[in-house]
């Protein structure tokens, strides 16, 4: 059994943040960085699979994302999974989630697994797109907001349950390997041991770059997204008003705003 | 690596190190040429600056380093850190841009002469900030009084810097929330407080019952008011004496409460309200100390449980009451008594087999229990119920060498701001993978080398 997770590192922002100077991110002096928290419960939900398959099986983690990306995957390793891939150089800088995907199906096709978790949703950009545009580009089945998995290692089949709009919820049958976006409380992410972040240092992390893919320049960064970020801004801040008085003064002062919004 | 008491070990380590967060720890407390390599590893990058210029608990030492330092993005910080010093603050001033002196207007540590410079003609925010803070003078919050809104007047009201000729002139010209406040102010002068207890709105009575100052006859005649609230008010009063307060048959929940809450109430009036159909009032009767062996005894066999519980931890409840409420169906009541510092040995005894969580909880706090239950709570599989251990200050040393890997975060950073807290545990800990663990480790470590020197 083998079980690919796709994590990402997101930004949280400081209270008081800048824009970079191209206008288009924040300038990342303003944020601190951390593993995506639907990432915690894919992983979770994995490692909770393999501990139920008598610990028998290969849980890989994988990231597409520069340097500093490495700490959450050590992280991911310290919790209990077993090797790590770190997609990253140059060209991949400005890839948008359909050329994120491309990379990741990439490394699914590579890797084989029986089964891929990814989060339903960046915390930082909530495009809420890469999982399931990853399973299109595989032609595989595919499942999303996952809130409940029944899956045993060696299944022809998984049964899980999502969640849907207005509180309804769907039980479907999906057929393996499938790629399963995991939403937030389905299980309760465990803290990596001290012990288990000493041994994650000697653990596999392979660090590689499109070309090892077979991908071309052409099929990642810019040139292989299908959107661009045009900008990045803080809207503007709508007005508030207390209306204080008699209910005779609150009314006229009422009308009067009323008049001014209709520009009567 | 070293596991003694010395600072120059200490400081070798942080350097050879390289963490920001055990440098930052370390900087005060050591001599200028450890200082300035630990500073080279606090200030490494932008991002650490930002984050230490924001953060109430970096070191006097390094704020004052990054107040010298011309950008505007750490002046925006330092301004808001609520524990930056006033003579820094007065620093920043001196080259402050608009969105800078809006949080020096609303810092509680802004000196006055500070405040008294600032222009706020033009800003309704600066103006709102200045208007509440404590450090404005008199004759500030008067020119602010001038041209102040209704907002800007529950601010002024709200400063304690107020006087009597301010707070008449806020009462005549404020609506009843402003009057209210006035009425609440300690500096409330003693017309106002006369005109405020023959006040029809209710808000403005209930406010005057909540100061502390008022003198006694005023507050007798608060207990009075035909107002369940007003009475609950004067009643909650701390400046009410207990000889004042009457029978406990007041008609209302509310005043009733407030009676069985107050610390003083004498052992009749007790009697009178234990038998309150109000829970609410016979859970806060049987916590009082006063209580007789008879009313808890009652209590302790009431139907609601969060009663029964406040009779265990009665510091007056009898050992023959504690020991069936430590048999009691509900864990939380056991719970409530395994947490008695006082408890009777054979009592504790009893409770350290129990496997509920809250109980195991309260077990592993308790100083009684024997070292090697402590031992056992440990290495429990609850994290809450390990970390109990780690405040219990008979918790032997080989549980707290446990704990300093435990892998919940939150046990190891009260681990390490714990007095109970191992050197050894300290050492340890300067390599956690949180930074929170390491900088408090590295300080409690600095703090035990300055006193073993």
């Amino acid at each position: 059994m083998k079980i690919l997770v796709a994590i990402k590192q997101v930004a949280n922002l400081d209270d008081d943040f800048e824009i970079r100077e191209d206008g288009k991110d924040v300038d990342h002096d303003f944020c601190d960085f951390e593993i995506n928290e639907w990432d915690d419960y894919s992983l979770e939900t994995a490692l909770q699979i393999r501990e139920n398959n008598g610990d028998e099986g290969e849980i890989v983690v994988v990231t597409v994302g520069p340097d500093d990306a490495e700490d959450e995957l050590r992280k991911c390793l310290g919790k209990g999974a077993d090797r790590a891939i770190r997609v990253w150089d140059d060209a991949i800088e400005g890839s948008d989630q359909v050329a994120i995907a491309r990379i990741l199906t990439k490394v699914v096709e590579q890797e084989a697994p029986d089964m891929v978790f990814m989060g339903v949703q960046a915390a930082d950009n909530a495009y809420a797109q890469t999982g399931i545009s990853v399973a299109k580009q595989l032609g595989w089945p595919h499942a999303a907001v996952v809130s409940s998995l029944d899956y045993t290692p060696g299944a022809s089949t998984a049964s899980a349950r999502r969640e849907l709009e207005g509180g309804l919820e769907e039980e479907i049958t999906v057929n393996c390997p499938a790629v399963l976006t995991i939403q937030l409380g389905i299980n309760e992410p465990r803290y990596a041991s001290l012990r288990g972040i000493k041994q994650a240092a000697g653990k596999p992390l392979d660090e590689i770059s499109h070309s090892d893919l077979g991908l071309s320049d052409d099929e990642v960064g810019e040139a292989g997204s299908v959107s661009r970020v045009r900008k990045v801004f803080v809207p503007e801040k709508g007005q508030a008003e207390l209306i204080e008085g008699t209910p005779a003064e609150q009314a006229a002062r009422l009308a009067e705003i009323l008049k001014e919004l209709s520009g009567a | 690596m070293a596991a003694g008491l010395d600072l120059t070990s200490l400081a070798e380590f942080a350097v050879k190190q390289g963490d920001p967060y055990v440098a930052l720890a370390l900087h005060p407390f050591v001599d200028e040429g450890f200082q300035a390599d630990l500073e080279s590893i606090i200030f490494a990058s932008k991002r650490l600056k930002l984050t230490f210029a924001a953060a109430p608990y970096t070191p006097k030492t390094i704020l004052a380093l990054l107040a010298q330092e011309d950008d505007e993005q750490l002046r925006l910080r330092l301004s808001k850190n609520p524990a930056l010093a006033p003579s820094l603050l007065a620093k920043l001033f001196k080259q402050a841009s608009p969105a800078v002196i809006k949080n020096l207007a609303a810092h509680r540590n802004t000196p006055c002469d500070v405040l008294q410079q600032i222009d706020w003609q033009d800003n309704e925010v600066i103006r709102g900030a200045l208007c509440t803070n404590s450090n404005v003078p008199l004759t500030l919050l008067r020119e602010l009084m001038v041209c102040s809104n209704t907002a800007e007047k529950k601010g002024i009201v709200n400063n304690p810097n107020a006087d009597h000729a301010l707070l008449t002139e806020l009462w005549d010209d404020g609506d009843k929330f402003v009057q209210g406040e006035v009425a609440a102010h300690k500096a409330c002068p003693p017309d106002l407080r006369e005109a405020a207890l023959q006040h029809p709105d209710v808000l403005v009575r209930r406010k005057l019952a909540s100061n502390e100052s008022l003198a006694s006859d005023c507050l007798l005649l608060l207990m009075k008011d035909e107002d369940a609230l007003v009475r609950a008010a004067a009643i909650g009063n701390a400046g009410l004496e207990d000889d004042y307060l009457g029978n406990a048959d007041d008609p209302s929940i509310r005043v009733r409460r407030t009676e069985a809450k107050r610390e003083d109430l004498s052992s009749q009036f007790i009697e009178g309200l234990a038998d309150d159909e109000d829970h609410w009032v016979r859970r806060w009767v049987a916590r009082q100390p006063a209580a007789s062996d008879a009313v808890m005894q009652k209590l302790s066999q009431d139907e609601v449980m969060e009663v029964r519980r406040a009779v265990g931890r009665n510091p007056s409840c009898p050992d023959f009451i504690l020991e069936r409420l430590a048999q009691d169906e509900d864990s939380w009541v056991r719970a409530g008594v395994a947490l008695r510092e006082d408890l009777a040995r054979h009592i504790l005894v009893g409770l350290e087999g129990d496997e509920d969580i809250d109980v195991k909880s309260a077990v592993g706090r308790n100083p009684g229990t024997d070292e090697a239950v402590l031992l056992a709570i440990s290495e429990h599989e609850n994290r809450d119920v390990r970390r109990s251990v780690i405040v219990n200050p008979h918790v032997p040393d080989a549980a707290l060498i446990k704990l300093q890997d435990d892998p919940y975060p939150l046990n190891r950073a009260i681990l390490s701001g714990h007095p109970n807290c191992l050197t050894e545990n300290l050492w340890f800990l300067l390599k956690d993978p949180e930074p929170q663990v390491r900088y408090t480790a590295g300080k409690a470590l600095a703090v035990r080398c300055l006193a073993a020197a």
